[in-house]
C-alpha cells in the first residue's frame, strides 16, 4: 500500500478554473499523491509517450490515474484515447474522462477508445469536490492497480 | 646465349657456308626459340626451340605477328610494338614476362629484342630470343611459400584446377601423404565423402580465386581414412597482371581445439537448460503457491462472511454462548488467513532470483527497527559499526531481522522488562550479527526444532504466531549463503545469529 | 442514476450469498442478476434463448465479474463482450476475484476490464466495497449506450 501514496495522478484539462478546482478537490481529500497538470493535449501525449525531457522516468514517472477533458487544444481526448491503447507501456493506466460533454455519442466513442469511466462535470462547482475525493477513494484505494510495464520491480 | 665465331664454325666443318651454319646452330638450339622478325614485328623464321616452347610449327606461324605470343592484357597496353620500338631506339630490348602458347596455356618468358641492322645501317627487323623460365619461377615460388620443415602447418600449393603442385614436411605429418604420391592428385582428397558430394572442394577454390583467399574450418581426412579437424587458409596465386596461376594451401589441425570448444559448449548449454528448467519450474510453482492459497481463501471468507452474518442477522436468537462461539470462528480464520499468507511468503522466499548486492549492515538493522515499531515495552541497544557490508539482498534481510526482533520482544519472561540487544562483529572476513534478549530461553532439546516451518514451542494463548518466522529467516539467510543458529539458556534468555562472509568495501560484484 | 440491474457473474454459491446480503444492506433497492458460468453471461448478454425477453431479461449497466468461472473464463467472457459491435463492447466491467496475482490484474487491463477489485477477507470490507462499487458505477459514472453500434458513434463524430 505504501507504495501507492506516492504515485502521481494526471490532470489534462484545459480550463484553469476547473483545473483548479481539481486541485482543490484532491487537497481537501487530503490525497498526498503528485498532481501532474498540462492543459492541452500535445503536452499530455508527449509525457505519456517519454518524449524529450519526458524520457527521464524517473525524474517524469508514468501515473497512476489520469482524468482527461476530452475537449483540448492540440490532441484531443478522443485522440489520445485512441493512441493509448496502442502503446503497451501506456494502455493499462486507467482513464477517467471527466468533461462537460454529455451527447451519447461522445460517451460512446470515449468508451469504445478503452476509457475506464466517464464523468460529466456537476453543474455547481462545489460538487467537484465530492467527485474528487470519490474518484481518489475508487481508483486510489479500492480499484487494484496494475503493473505498469516500464516500473521498476519491488 | 651461343657464342658463335664464323671463322671457328667454317674451320671446323668445311661443308657448311656461313647461312646455313648459323640456321643449324640456330635450329638445333632446343632450349630456346630463336626467330626473326620483319621491321613490322611478323615473324620471317622460326627455329626446333620455338616450336617446342611455343607450340607452332613453322609454318603456321610464318608470317603472322608476334603479338601473338602476349596476352591479353599486354596486348590492351601494345606492349609489343612498344618492346620494338624500344629495340629500334637502344638497338636492345630484354624483359620477363607472361607469354602464350598456341594452346592458350601460359608460361613465363625471359625475352631478348636486337635490332638488326645490314652494314649499311639499314634496318632489316629485329632477332628474338626467348626462354621459358617457369620451372625456375615454380620453384622460386615454392620457396617462397614453403618454409621447410615447418611441421605444425601443412603448406602446400595447387595448379588452378586445384591439383598439388607441391608439398611439405607438415603437409606429410599431417595428412600422411608422401609428396611423390599426392603431387598431381586432386586436392578434393583430402575432403570428407560428404564435403566432395555437396562440392565444397569447388567452391573453396572459388571463393579464394573471387576473394583472393578463402578461409574456414572443417573435417578432412588422412591418407588412413581418418579424420582429423583442420583449420584451413587457401590463397589465390595471382601474376602481377592479375591472372590466378595457382592456390597456396596452409592446413592446421584444430582438432584437440575443437574437442575443448564442443565440450565448453555442451557444459554450457546443459547450465543453460538447468537455468532455463529452474525458472520453469519456479513459475510453476508460484502459479501452485498462488492457485492454492486463493482456493484455501475462499472457503475462509464463507466462514468469516457467515459468521459475521450470523452475528448481524441473528443477535437475537444468540446467547452469550452462541456469540462466543462466533468469536472463536472468527478468529480461527484469522488465523487461517495468516497462516496462507505466511505460506506464500515461505515459498516466495525459496524461489525468487536474488539478486546479491554489497548492503550496510547498520542501514538494514536500522530499517527493521523502524518497521517493528517497537514501543516502550523494553529496551533496545544497538551495537552495530556502521561500515560492516555483506552480500545479501536488502527487503529480504530487513524481513530476517524483523522475525528475529519481533521474537526477541515476545518471548518475554513474566515480570521481567525485555532488554534485546543487536550486535555486530567481524571474525575472519565473517560477519556475525546477533540478537539477543533476556526472555524465556528454549531448551537444547528444542533448538534444532524451531527452525522447522509451523513449529511452535507454545500454546497460542500463551504467545501468538504462526510459527514460521524462523523458518523463513532460515531459508532466507541459507539462499543468501549465510548461516544462522541460536545459543539460549532456559529462562536466561537466547541469542539469534546470523553469519555471512564480508563483502569488500565498495565492490559492485553480486554473487550468485 | 440507473434503474438498470447489476449483472453479478459468480459461481462460489457462498461468495454469490454473501454478497448479495452486502447489496441488501446498501441504502437503494438494487436488481442482482446472478448468473455462474461464462457461456450463461454469453447467452444473456446476445439475448439469446430464454434471456430474449429484454424486459424480463434487461441488459446491466455493470458487470461484477469473476476469473474462475466454469464452461467459460471470466477473461473469455472480457474478450468476448469487448469484440462485439452492436454497443455492447462499452459494457462496464468490474473484476471482481479472490486473485491479487499482478499476471491477473494486468491482464484483466489489458483485455478491456474497467477495473480490478479483490474479494477481501474480512466480512466488514465487502460491504464497503459494494457500497461504494454501487455509488461509483451506478451512480456517478456516466453509463454508455450499450445498444447504439459502434459504426454509429463514429459516423457522428469527427475523431
Amino acid at each position: 500500500m505504501s507504495d501507492r501514496v506516492l504515485e502521481t495522478i494526471l490532470i489534462v484539462e484545459d480550463d484553469a478554473a476547473d483545473a483548479a478546482l481539481l486541485r482543490r478537490g484532491f487537497e481537501k481529500a487530503k490525497v498526498l499523491n503528485p498532481i501532474l497538470h498540462f492543459a492541452n493535449g500535445d503536452d499530455a501525449f508527449a509525457y505519456l509517450a517519454g518524449a524529450r525531457e519526458y524520457a527521464d522516468r524517473a525524474k517524469h514517472p508514468l501515473p497512476a490515474l489520469i482524468l482527461m477533458d476530452l475537449k483540448l487544444p492540440g490532441m484531443t481526448g478522443l485522440q489520445l484515447l485512441q493512441w493509448k491503447r496502442t502503446q503497451p507501456e501506456v494502455r493499462r493506466i486507467p482513464v477517467v474522462v471527466l468533461t462537460g460533454d454529455r451527447q451519447v455519442s461522445t460517451v460512446n466513442a470515449a468508451y469504445d477508445l478503452g476509457a475506464n469511466s466517464y464523468l460529466v462535470k456537476p453543474g455547481n462547482p462545489a460538487d467537484i469536490v465530492e467527485m474528487v475525493r470519490q474518484i481518489q477513494e475508487y481508483w486510489m484505494e479500492l480499484n487494484q492497480a496494475p503493473k505498469l510495464v516500464m516500473r521498476a520491480q519491488s | 646465349m651461343a657464342k658463335a665465331t664464323p671463322d671457328v664454325a667454317l674451320r671446323a666443318a668445311p661443308e657448311l657456308q656461313p647461312p646455313d651454319v648459323f640456321r643449324l646452330l640456330v635450329d638445333s638450339v632446343t632450349d630456346y626459340a630463336i626467330f626473326m622478325l620483319d621491321p613490322a614485328g611478323l615473324i620471317c623464321t622460326w627455329n626446333s626451340g620455338a616450336e617446342r616452347m611455343k607450340g607452332y610449327p613453322a609454318k603456321e606461324i610464318i608470317g603472322k605477328h608476334f603479338s601473338v605470343f602476349y596476352t591479353a592484357p599486354d596486348l590492351a597496353l601494345d606492349k609489343p610494338n612498344y618492346e620494338l620500338k624500344l629495340a629500334m631506339q637502344d638497338g636492345r630490348f630484354e624483359d620477363e614476362g607472361w607469354r602464350v602458347r598456341k594452346d592458350g596455356s601460359r608460361f613465363w618468358a625471359n625475352v631478348v629484342i636486337t635490332r638488326i641492322c645490314d652494314k649499311q645501317g639499314r634496318h632489316l627487323g629485329f632477332g628474338k630470343i626467348t626462354r621459358d623460365l617457369s620451372e625456375r619461377r615454380q620453384s622460386e615460388l615454392r620457396y617462397r611459400l614453403l618454409i621447410e620443415g615447418v611441421i605444425d602447418y601443412a603448406i602446400f600449393s595447387m595448379d588452378p584446377t586445384g591439383r598439388i603442385t607441391s608439398w611439405n614436411v607438415g603437409a606429410e605429418r599431417l595428412k600422411g601423404y608422401k609428396a611423390e604420391e599426392i603431387i598431381g592428385k586432386h586436392f578434393s582428397n583430402f575432403y570428407t565423402p560428404e564435403d566432395r558430394a555437396s562440392e565444397l572442394p569447388r567452391r573453396v577454390l572459388e571463393t579464394a580465386a573471387a576473394n583472393g583467399h578463402f578461409e574456414g574450418e572443417g573435417w578432412r581426412v588422412r591418407k588412413d581414412g581418418t579424420r582429423f579437424w583442420a583449420s584451413v587458409v587457401v590463397t589465390a596465386l595471382r601474376d602481377e597482371a592479375g591472372n590466378l596461376y595457382g592456390f597456396s594451401k596452409v592446413t592446421r589441425d584444430n582438432t584437440e581445439r575443437k574437442k575443448l570448444m564442443d565440450e565448453l559448449q555442451r557444459h554450457s548449454e546443459e547450465l543453460e537448460l538447468q537455468v532455463r528448467e529452474r525458472e520453469e519450474s519456479n513459475a510453476e510453482l508460484e502459479s501452485f503457491a498462488y492457485s492454492v492459497s486463493h482456493d484455501l481463501r475462499a472457503p475462509l471468507r464463507a466462514i468469516a462472511g457467515f459468521a459475521q452474518a450470523l452475528q448481524e442477522d441473528c443477535a437475537a436468537g444468540l446467547d452469550e454462548t452462541g456469540r462466543d462461539y462466533l468469536h472463536e470462528i472468527t478468529s480461527a480464520t484469522a488465523r487461517m488467513n495468516a497462516l496462507v499468507q505466511d505460506l506464500l511468503d515461505y515459498g516466495r522466499v525459496s524461489r525468487i532470483n536474488m539478486p546479491l548486492e554489497s548492503v550496510k549492515l547498520a542501514d538494514v538493522v536500522a530499517e527493521a527497527i523502524r518497521q517493528a515499531q517497537q514501543g516502550d515495552d523494553g529496551m533496545l541497544q544497538v551495537d552495530v559499526p556502521s561500515d560492516i557490508c555483506i552480500y545479501a539482498q536488502s527487503q529480504v534481510l530487513t524481513q530476517v531481522l524483523l522475525n528475529l526482533l519481533s521474537n526477541a520482544f515476545k518471548f518475554q519472561r513474566k515480570g521481567v522488562k525485555p532488554e534485546v540487544r543487536i550486535s555486530a562483529e567481524v571474525k575472519e572476513r565473517r560477519v556475525r550479527l546477533s540478537v539477543s534478549d533476556n526472555g524465556i530461553g528454549i531448551a537444547p532439546q528444542h533448538q534444532e526444532r524451531i527452525w522447522q516451518v509451523f513449529e511452535r514451542l507454545h500454546d497460542r494463548d500463551a504467545f501468538p504466531g504462526t510459527g514460521i518466522g524462523l523458518a523463513i529467516v532460515r531459508r532466507a539467510v541459507t539462499r543468501m549463503h549465510g548461516s544462522c543458529g541460536v545459543e539460549s539458556q532456559i529462562n536466561k534468555g537466547s541469542t539469534f545469529w546470523i553469519e555471512f562472509p564480508v563483502a569488500s568495501e565498495g565492490s559492485l560484484e553480486a554473487k550468485n | 442514476m440507473t434503474d438498470s440491474p447489476v449483472l453479478l457473474v459468480e459461481d462460489d454459491p457462498a461468495d454469490v450469498r454473501l454478497i448479495q446480503r452486502a447489496f441488501k444492506k446498501l441504502a437503494r433497492e438494487l436488481r442482482v442478476i446472478r448468473l455462474s458460468n461464462g457461456d450463461e453471461v454469453v447467452a444473456y448478454l446476445s439475448g439469446e434463448a430464454p434471456y430474449e425477453n429484454r424486459v424480463a431479461h434487461p441488459l446491466p449497466c455493470v458487470v461484477l465479474l469473476d476469473i474462475k468461472l466454469p464452461r467459460r473464463s471470466g477473461f473469455e467472457v472480457l474478450e468476448w463482450i469487448r469484440r462485439q459491435r452492436s454497443g455492447l463492447n462499452r459494457l462496464p466491467i468490474v473484476m471482481l476475484t479472490s486473485s491479487r496475482h499482478s499476471a491477473d490484474i494486468n491482464r484483466a487491463f489489458d483485455l478491456g476490464a474497467n477495473s480490478y477489485l479483490s474479494k477481501p477477507s474480512i466480512p466488514g470490507d465487502l460491504e464497503k466495497m459494494l457500497a461504494q462499487v454501487e455509488s461509483y458505477w451506478m451512480r456517478l459514472n456516466e453509463p454508455p449506450d450499450l445498444q447504439g453500434g459502434i459504426a454509429k458513434a463514429f459516423r457522428d463524430r469527427n475523431v
